[in-house]
């Protein structure tokens, strides 16, 4: 895991990508409980092609010829499946800009916030997402003003309170 | 079974929950290790094509 986040910081040092932060299941297991998975997903602010095109290709390139390899819609970075996934709304948008810096063993890295992840959940309306947001709402510290503020923001304050009244 | 019982393992069952939630990030992505290896066989088996962090 520390050498995969170090490649990514390194693709960030280098401008491939112009900020990238852990969302999905290991986002959400830096508040939570651990749970399966076999993905890292990673939420990246590309930078734009000389075309002005936002492709993950170039990601995808450099990597390639650092000799890591796809791997279905992953590329396997020193020994983990990381996804690559262009941050393609407001919402990501933000979570990216405000997601927190924090460590893995001695490496800096970068993850969503837990509000932002509650978010993400609500907005993808997955079945995963909903078996998910239970447990994380329960176990996460959140934020609630911060939490609500966005909500709003976004649009999602109706669907929020749907999922969290069921619980 | 007695309810009070219950009710202790129930709070017994969530506070361990809590208690996993608070590990360091270090020590729950080793767990996740554990359960991919625990899961991957029969995922397999019902043709399913995972693969174990190795790190």
């Amino acid at each position: 895991m520390e050498a995969t986040l170090q490649v990514l910081n390194e693709l960030e040092r280098e401008r491939v990508i112009t900020r990238y932060a852990i969302g999905g299941a290991v986002g959400a297991i830096f508040y939570m409980e651990p749970f399966l998975t076999y993905d890292l997903d990673v939420f990246v602010l590309l930078s734009p092609t000389a075309s002005g095109l936002l492709t993950l290709t170039p990601i995808y390139e450099v990597l390639k010829r650092r000799g890591y390899e796809e791997e279905g819609e992953c590329v396997l970075i020193e020994g983990m499946p990381v996804q690559f996934l262009p941050a393609y709304n407001s919402l990501l948008e933000e979570a990216l800009v405000e997601a927190r810096e924090t460590r893995y063993a001695e490496t800096v890295t970068r993850v969503l916030r837990p509000e932002h992840l509650a978010a993400i959940m609500v907005q993808t309306g997955r079945d995963k997402d909903r078996q998910r947001f239970s447990t994380f709402m329960e176990e996460a510290d959140l934020d609630a003003d911060y939490l609500h503020r966005m909500l709003a923001r976004h649009q999602l304050t109706a669907r929020f309170n749907t999922w969290k009244s069921a619980n | 079974m007695e309810e009070r019982e219950l009710k202790q393992l129930l709070a017994g069952k969530q506070q361990r929950r809590r208690d996993l939630a608070r590990l360091p990030i270090e020590e729950k992505l080793r767990a996740v290790v554990r359960l991919q290896q625990m899961a991957a066989p029969i995922l397999q088996q019902r043709g399913k094509t995972v693969r174990c962090w190795d790190f």
